[in-house]
This record gives structure tokens, C-alpha cells and sequence, in this order.
């Protein structure tokens, strides 16, 4: 290897908690008021299989974790565009807004007098996601993008119930839809019907042969799509599927591309989720949490989960008092920690810098869709602008070079890159799915597709056998699932 | 703005890719359905958001500002500030899924090594990195039980929260499966061995769902028998709390097929209900029909140690309509805060974090025996540190009246178990003081008295309609 990437990441062989020594003898748990006696415990029910977890010093506890984190990459580490996750860069203030005393020790059972302030900033959020999204009302109950799909089909089957209509017990999604809006529908307990795209949309022959006033219950969409494309025939498709009597849903993952630009509501959408994680900015965390809260149209506004946060004579309340409610969807209030953080999201930047913010984000798209679609290519309306992200095909190199999209993705880890999604959507061969957001500068931008264009012409073995500066080299995933050693009782 | 990059080159980007504005790059969006952000505030700086924030978060009643006795499975416990520091590693937070492994080692070991505790608590093999929170899990468990074994009807304790009905009967729409009630000894608290037979024979039954400790805080003596009371090959799921783990015998031992918890009352923060971590995890022949995300262990191509998501062959990602659930973000993030703070007490620590949760609520309960009035504990089953107190005023109202003597005097009762009466749900923690206790009994003192001639919620025709704690 000649000069190549500068990336290095942190490489220890950090042992396992349970192979730690032990190094302490106790640890704060605080003053008892008074004598602990084992009779409190009935003897059957008391624990005799011993607990395997070592008694280890804070210092070596920290250490531990530190040197895991240094093995991890983040976005404050380096340009993480994989798509469909807007992974931006989410303003620190978040965090210390969210580590307030005045939140974070606030126990969700407390009555409302004890609540006022935190009632108030969901009531507030409840109102501008209503307004960003233009529907009718808002919950901020589901914990997460899915859950808010699912309560979304829940609020569906409820509807179609109120008017007889329970004999409709299909819900259509586009063949390029998140995994999520198929399996959430089917949660639901509805029959999912897909319908083939037709040049990286909706065929309006296919939704009209699919839909029915006997059969759907609703059509699922993410606009714009998952190729980062906004269907123009939106407000057709709306009135296909309410001719029908059916509804409209909006999957809210790429509301990053349309803030200050366009609606759900004013496109003809009935219901809506939003991913508070993504665009209004709660850093991902592993994998979570998240939150999904669910705006509706007035019609479907009695069937929203309970409770709502009201206002009646100037104090906020949790309004249970909604007959027609699916009922519950998620413990308590919903992630109340990602609430308080796009309260301030949406504060710090305002309808302008929001509107900034979606425009950079489609501008950056844009820029590494044209710097890079001579090498990895489309023939998806190749010259149409792209809103939050682009889906390029690596199916030319995978047969001149004999490289794949899985492989680019690996050796662009080397470069301090996290690579993008691939494989998805499934309508795209080879697909790399990237969306770079609007917290990446040029200069990052520019390092990205500097090093997806060298991947390109690198010796094909020296990709496939990437990633070369990791913590670790290539992980066996087969082997994992072959032999699932799940805890460290199965080692 | 500080955070959108670009705005500074946007000229030079749209000459760059031949557009003459950024508008330009909207043209494909029909005016007709053009929508501004008109309603929304005009943007202001950092430090008048922190200001504005806290301004109205002033208006909160915090554990801090109040001796709080409230439970229902979640807990005013420390966390400590090592937890806080090693969540707050931005490598951590900052992270997506570790989709790439090869660069996600840390979260990855991370999540194993929770997975690893929470099997050491529970028994179970398998442990999935995270549901939402308790109450999610719990439905989960619902659907992966009918996967196991068809049938019609999920039995469940009357003694769990109105919340937990509510959620479960949503996470079997769609389904064939129904709930239906194991009643409660009104003496202890408990259901017994003779109404969980009674149940299972009753019906075409596909689970059978046990909370030890259940909504009365009470532990269900009937666990060891449950097994056999529900009949071999009906999935038995069982619900705990974690940290009374640390001193009860795992449920795997009483032959649990799943097992579900509330994750809050280790390493994570009250944050008025969420995020947290809810618990699952199964044995060994049931993990291809879990929902979740798994890691495991495997080698990388040196040979080494790695880690990986596995057996994702079950998720929404790969299935699509036929997963075993819709689940994709979760709270990895909170269940890293549970694994650091499991590792910074170790086994003793966490026993003795039990212990001390155990001893406080008996102080607690010995001190309420002084006020007339009260019967504490209301039910003889033994308790981990959640108790029922009985009262003779309405609840809701006394407890909006202690308030002001800085007490939340706990949770009130009525509206999901009207048979109980006016009663209130009492928890206590680590963090609770013998000053504290005081004051709950001093206030208790006074305010009981001037309630009791209050008209009962059911006689003031407060709705007896379940969902609200």
C-alpha cells in the first residue's frame, strides 16, 4: 500500500466485563435506614445460582468503556451519509438541555401540578409539528419511527371500523419502501400489497389497479422516495387512494429534504409520523432511542392514542377523556428526552434556519450526486435534482472490476468514512445509498467522493479484503449466525 | 447558522453542478403544493434557548424539589456520574446501528455485554439489545408466545398496570389473541395457584404472563409453580424487575420461556418517562422468533475477537412484511447506561443496591403504620420496595394537597383498580431519607384529616375508565 488513507481507528484487545479482575470492595449504594434481613425475601423465591459479574474499581470500569468508545465510530468522529438515517450533526445544546436537573429528575407519575413546565413544551412541540407537518393534531406518544408507522395502521383500522368498513384489510406500499412500513402494516394485522415502481416512483396504472373500495384500508408513502426523488404526481396518487376511501400515509424519514418547502398535509397526506431522532435532531445513539411522534387530519384526530396534552383555563393537562382512542401505544408520556431536545431544535434555528438547513441538506445531495454519477451510475432520471440523498448503482464496477457495493462500503471505512446504506432500496442492483445532510462541509463532501472515486480504480483485492484500519478486519457474519454465542455464558 | 455547512459556498456548489439556484433544486415540487413554516418562532441564540428552557422547566416538581415515593416501575434512583460520562462519549451517542461492525466494536462489545448481565439476571439465553420500554416488551411477548403456540387468549395478572392492558390489547390487534385476567387474592395481593389453573383451563390459551413484583409491588410466591400450572407447552413469560434480580432466583429457573422488564432502575435517568430500555429476552430454542436486535460473538478474518448484529434474518430490514416485529430504532443507548452501571456495581454492589431498596421501603412502611388511618401495606404478600396504602380520603386529591408540603405522596390507585378503593402505590429508593419519610408522615398527618370528609372519586363520578396511572 502506497500513501493511502490517513485513518486509523483505536485497536485493543479490551476483555469482556466478565473476564475483568477483581479490584474493589464496594461500591455506593447507599445508607440503609435500616438492617437489611434475608427473611424479607421468601426462601423459594430467593436467589441460589450465583451472579457472574466481577466487583471492578470505577478506574478500570471507565477504562473499559473509554477504550470500547474509542473503537466506535460516530458522526463526531467523521462524514457518516447513510441514508435514509440523516445522521447530522445534532447541535451539543441537545444534550445539555436534556441533562437539566429540571427534566431529567421530573418522574413521569408526578401529578400535573407537579408537571406544568414539561407539560408545556409538549404542548408547544405538539402544536409545531402539527404546523410544520399541516395536520390537525399531533401525539408524541410512539417511541420511534416504527412505532409511529404502527400506530398510524392502529388509528387506520379504528377509522375504517367507526364507518363499517373493517372488510378493508389491505394496505399497499411501493416495492422502494422502508422495511418498516411493510412489517408495521402487518403488525397491524393488515394484508400488505406492494406495488412495482416505475422510473423511481409510483406507476399510477399499478396504484390504480390496486386499490379498491372493497379491499384497502391505506397507501404507504415516503415522499420524496427513498432515491431521494419527489414524486410530482403526489397530489394524483392522493386522489387515487381517497376515491377509493382509503388513506394516505406519510413515512416522516425524509422530512429532512422538505422542511420549509412543501407539507404532508398540503400534499394530501392523512397521517404522518416524524422521526425526532433524524430531522429535529436527537443523536442516534447506537441505535437509539428515538422518538415517532403521529400527526393526523381532523377526521382521525378522535383516535389518536391518549393521552394528549390540552390546555384548559391556562393549565396543561394529559387528556384521557378521548372515547374513540386506540388507547395506549408506549409507557407513560413517550421518549419525553428526545421532546425536550427538538423543543430546542426548533428554537435554536427557527423557520428560517430550519428552511436553511433542508435547503444545504439538498444542495450537499446534490453536489455528491454530480461528482460522483459518472462512476457510480443511474439510469433513475439521472439529471432530475435529488432531494435529501442519492442512490447510486455499483453494478458497473461489480462487472468490470468484479467489486461490489458491499465491498466499496468496507474499504471506504479505511478512509474515515462510515460507508452508506447499501442494498437498499431493493429496486437498485448494487445500490450505494447516500445522504451526506447539511452539517457536512465541502471539504468533507469533497473527501468522500474523493475517496468512493479512488475505491474505484483501487486493485480489487486490496477492496475486497477491506477494511484494513479498523478496530478489526473483516467480521465473520456468517459464523455469528451459525453458531449464535449470544451472552458470555454461551463462550 | 452554524451548523448548515455550505451556506457559505453555495455559489461555488451550484456552479459546480451547472443549477443557478438553490430553488432550482425544488422545481420539481409543484407550487400548487408549496407550504412555508410561517407558524413557526423566528430562530434565537444558544444561551436564550437555555434560558427560555429553563424557564419553563422552573414550573416542574422534581425528585430534587420534592421527597418523591413514586414507582410503577419507574424509580428515583443515583446515577452515578461515571454512567453519565461513558454514555456521553460522543463515539457512543453519536452512532448509528452498527450496521459496519468492523467499526462499531465498542457499541457492539457494549451491547453484548449487557446482553451478558441481563442474562446472568434473568437466566434467559437470549437477550435482545433493547425493547422501548417495559410495557412494549410486554407486548412483544404477546405475539412472540402466539408465534410459539396457537390459541386465542393471553392470560394475564389483574394485578398489572391499567398502561400494560391498554398496550397489550394494541399489540394483539390484528391477531386472534385476547386478554383475559388472573384475579388477585384480595388478602395478599397474589394470584394463586388454584386462579391460574382455573384461567389456563378456561380457554385456548397461547401464553401465560406472571409480574413478580406486580403492580402492588408484591412478589408472586406462585412462580416456582407456575410451570406447571400453566401446562408444559404454553410459552410462560415472566416480568421482573432488574435490580430485584440481584436477590431473587432467575426466572429460567421456574421454567420461563420469555422474560420482560422494565430496564429504567439501573443507570437511567426518571426524564419524565423516556427514553429507557425495555428488557427481553428468551431461551435458546425460541431466539428465531424474537423480536429485536441480537449480537453476537464471532472472529474477524485474523482470527480475532469481533462482534456483530446477528441472526437478523428475523428483522424488518431483511423480512419486510413476514419480521418477527417492525422494530428498528430502539434504545441502545439506554441499555449501554444500564451495562455501565451494572459493571460499576458488580454483583455485591447490585445485591446490596437491592438490599438497600428492600430495607428503606420497610422503614418507609414502619413510619406510615403511625398515621390513623392508613393501612400499609395493604396486602400481606412479601415486597421488594413498592407498597399499597390504603386511605381513608380520596387519593388523587390528598396527593395534590402533599404537594405543597414538598411530598409526592405516590400513585394513586382507583382509576385502574377501583376494587382496591382509595389507595396509593408507595416506592422507595436509595435515595430515600429519613427526613423524607418524615415528611411524607407529617404531611400525611395533617392533610388526611382535612380530606377525609371529601366525597370518594367513584361518588364524585370521576370515570373508573382504565389507561390512566
Amino acid at each position: 500500500m502506497t500513501a493511502g488513507p490517513a485513518f486509523r481507528q483505536a485497536s485493543y484487545d479490551e476483555p469482556l466485563l466478565n473476564e475483568l479482575e477483581e479490584s474493589r470492595s464496594d461500591a455506593w449504594t447507599g445508607r440503609p435506614l435500616k438492617e437489611f434481613k434475608p427473611a424479607w425475601i421468601p426462601a423459594a423465591l430467593a436467589r441460589t445460582t450465583p451472579l457472574t459479574l466481577p466487583d471492578v474499581s470505577e478506574p478500570r470500569v471507565v477504562r473499559h468503556f473509554t477504550r470500547l468508545a474509542q473503537m466506535n465510530f460516530g458522526i463526531d468522529s467523521g462524514p457518516y451519509p447513510l441514508g435514509s438515517c440523516t445522521m447530522k450533526y445534532n447541535p451539543k445544546l441537545n444534550e445539555d438541555v436534556a441533562a437539566m436537573p429540571k427534566f431529567a429528575r421530573l418522574h413521569p407519575g408526578a401529578p400535573a401540578a407537579a408537571s406544568q413546565g414539561m407539560l408545556e413544551v409538549m404542548h408547544r412541540l405538539q402544536e409545531w409539528l402539527g404546523a410544520i407537518s399541516g395536520m390537525h393534531e399531533v401525539t408524541l406518544q410512539p417511541a420511534a419511527g416504527a412505532q409511529g408507522e404502527w400506530t398510524s395502521m392502529l388509528i387506520t383500522r379504528a377509522y375504517h371500523a367507526s364507518r363499517g368498513e373493517a372488510h378493508r384489510t389491505e394496505v399497499v406500499v411501493p416495492d422502494s419502501a422502508h422495511g418498516t412500513n411493510p412489517a408495521s402494516a402487518a403488525m397491524a394485522g393488515f394484508d400488505v400489497v406492494e406495488i412495482k415502481s416505475k422510473d423511481g416512483g409510483v406507476d399510477l396504472d399499478a396504484l390504480r389497479a390496486a386499490v379498491s373500495r372493497e379491499r384497502t384500508a391505506a397507501f404507504m408513502i415516503t415522499n420524496p422516495s427513498t432515491l431521494g426523488l419527489f414524486e410530482r404526481k403526489i397530489e394524483e396518487i392522493a386522489r387515487i387512494v381517497h376515491d377509493a376511501g382509503a388513506l394516505l400515509y406519510y413515512d416522516g424519514a425524509n422530512f429532512n429534504a422538505i422542511l420549509g418547502k412543501t407539507n404532508p398535509g398540503k400534499m394530501g397526506f392523512d397521517m404522518v409520523h416524524f422521526n425526532l431522532h433524524k430531522t429535529f435532531s436527537t443523536p442516534h445513539g447506537g441505535g437509539g432511542p428515538g422518538a415517532g411522534p403521529v400527526g393526523v387530519v381532523k377526521e382521525l384526530a378522535p383516535f389518536l392514542p391518549v393521552p394528549i396534552v390540552a390546555k384548559r383555563d391556562g393549565r396543561f393537562v394529559l387528556d384521557h377523556d378521548r372515547p374513540q382512542s386506540i388507547g395506549r401505544v408506549k409507557g407513560w408520556w413517550g421518549n419525553a428526552g428526545m421532546f425536550v431536545r427538538a423543543y430546542a431544535y426548533i428554537r435554536l434555528f427557527g423557520r428560517d434556519g430550519l428552511t436553511e438547513n433542508t435547503e444545504v441538506a439538498v444542495l450537499n445531495a446534490n453536489y455528491v450526486h454530480h461528482r460522483l454519477k459518472g462512476v457510480y451510475t443511474t439510469d433513475i432520471q439521472p439529471d432530475v435534482p435529488r432531494k435529501h440523498e442519492t442512490v447510486l448503482s455499483a453494478a458497473k464496477l461489480r462487472d468490470e472490476r468484479g467489486i461490489r457495493a458491499a465491498d466499496i462500503a468496507k474499504r471506504l471505512l479505511d478512509y474515515g468514512v462510515h460507508a452508506p446504506t447499501v442494498y437498499f432500496p431493493l429496486i437498485v442492483e448494487e445500490a450505494l445509498m447516500i445522504e451526506p445532510t447539511e452539517t457536512e462541509t465541502r471539504e468533507a463532501l469533497d473527501a468522500v467522493c474523493d475517496a468512493l472515486l479512488a475505491i474505484a480504480k483501487e486493485e480489487p483485492e486490496l477492496v475486497k479484503s477491506a477494511p484494513h484500519n479498523a478496530a478489526v478486519s473483516r467480521v465473520d457474519e456468517v459464523e455469528a449466525a451459525r453458531r449464535p454465542v449470544l451472552t458470555w455464558r454461551d463462550m | 447558522m452554524p451548523f448548515a455547512a455550505n451556506a457559505a459556498h453555495t455559489a461555488e456548489i451550484l456552479k459546480a453542478i451547472g443549477r443557478s439556484s438553490v430553488e432550482e433544486l425544488f422545481s420539481d415540487i409543484p407550487v400548487s403544493v408549496r407550504a412555508t413554516l410561517d407558524a413557526l418562532p423566528e430562530g434565537i441564540g444558544e444561551g436564550e434557548v437555555l434560558e427560555e428552557v429553563a424557564a419553563i422547566l422552573a414550573r416542574n416538581v422534581t425528585a430534587d424539589d420534592a421527597a418523591c415515593f413514586l414507582g410503577q416501575g419507574f424509580y428515583n434512583r443515583y446515577q452515578p456520574s461515571a454512567v453519565r460520562a461513558i454514555v456521553g462519549r460522543s463515539e457512543f451517542y453519536t452512532a448509528y446501528t452498527p450496521y459496519q461492525a468492523e467499526v462499531s466494536q465498542g457499541m457492539l462489545q457494549a451491547l453484548f455485554e449487557y446482553e451478558s448481565i441481563v442474562g446472568e439476571l434473568t437466566g434467559m439465553d437470549a437477550v435482545n439489545t433493547s425493547m422501548y420500554d417495559g410495557p412494549t416488551a410486554l407486548g412483544e411477548s404477546a405475539r412472540m408466545a402466539m408465534r410459539m403456540k396457537g390459541g386465542d387468549t393471553f392470560l394475564i395478572p389483574r394485578a398489572i398496570s391499567a398502561e400494560k392492558k391498554s398496550i397489550l390489547r394494541n399489540y394483539l390487534v390484528g391477531t386472534p389473541g385476547r386478554l383475559a385476567e388472573v384475579p388477585f387474592d384480595p388478602k395478599t395481593g397474589q394470584i394463586t395457584r388454584a386462579a391460574l389453573e382455573a384461567a389456563a383451563a378456561g380457554h385456548r390459551v397461547f401464553g401465560a404472563y406472571v409480574e413478580s413484583p406486580n403492580a402492588f409491588g408484591v412478589l408472586e410466591d406462585v412462580l416456582p409453580e407456575a410451570r406447571e400450572a400453566v401446562g408444559e407447552g404454553t410459552p410462560l413469560v415472566v416480568g421482573v424487575d432488574p435490580l430485584a434480580q440481584a436477590v431473587l432466583e432467575p426466572p429460567a429457573s421456574w421454567g420461563a420461556d420469555i422474560v420482560v422488564g422494565e430496564g429504567q432502575g439501573i443507570g437511567i435517568p426518571l426524564q419524565f418517562g423516556g427514553p429507557t430500555t425495555g428488557i427481553f429476552g428468551c431461551r435458546r430454542e425460541h431466539v428465531r422468533k424474537m423480536p429485536g436486535r441480537l449480537i453476537g460473538m464471532t472472529k474477524d478474518r485474523d482470527g480475532r475477537r469481533a462482534f456483530c448484529m446477528t441472526l437478523i434474518t428475523r428483522e424488518q430490514h431483511i423480512r419486510r412484511q413476514k419480521a418477527t416485529s417492525n422494530i428498528c430504532t430502539n434504545e441502545s443507548l439506554l441499555s449501554l447506561a444500564f451495562a455501565a452501571h451494572a459493571a460499576l456495581l458488580g454483583r455485591s454492589g447490585l445485591r446490596r443496591l437491592a438490599e438497600t431498596n428492600m430495607a428503606n421501603a420497610r422503614a418507609m412502611v414502619e413510619a406510615l403504620r403511625g398515621v390513623a388511618g392508613v393501612r400499609v401495606p395493604l396486602f400481606s404478600g412479601p415486597y421488594f420496595n413498592e407498597v399499597v396504602a390504603k386511605l381513608p380520603c380520596p387519593a388523587a386529591p390528598l396527593v395534590d394537597a402533599c404537594l405543597e408540603d414538598g411530598v409526592v405522596a405516590g400513585h394513586p390507585l382507583a382509576r385502574a383498580f377501583p376494587e382496591v378503593g382509595e389507595a396509593v402505590a408507595l416506592a422507595a429508593t436509595e435515595l430515600t431519607t429519613a427526613a423524607g419519610v418524615e415528611r411524607l408522615v407529617r404531611s400525611l398527618k395533617v392533610r388526611i384529616p382535612l380530606a377525609a370528609h371529601a366525597p370518594t372519586a367513584a361518588a364524585a363520578g370521576v370515570p373508573a375508565k382504565g389507561g390512566a396511572p
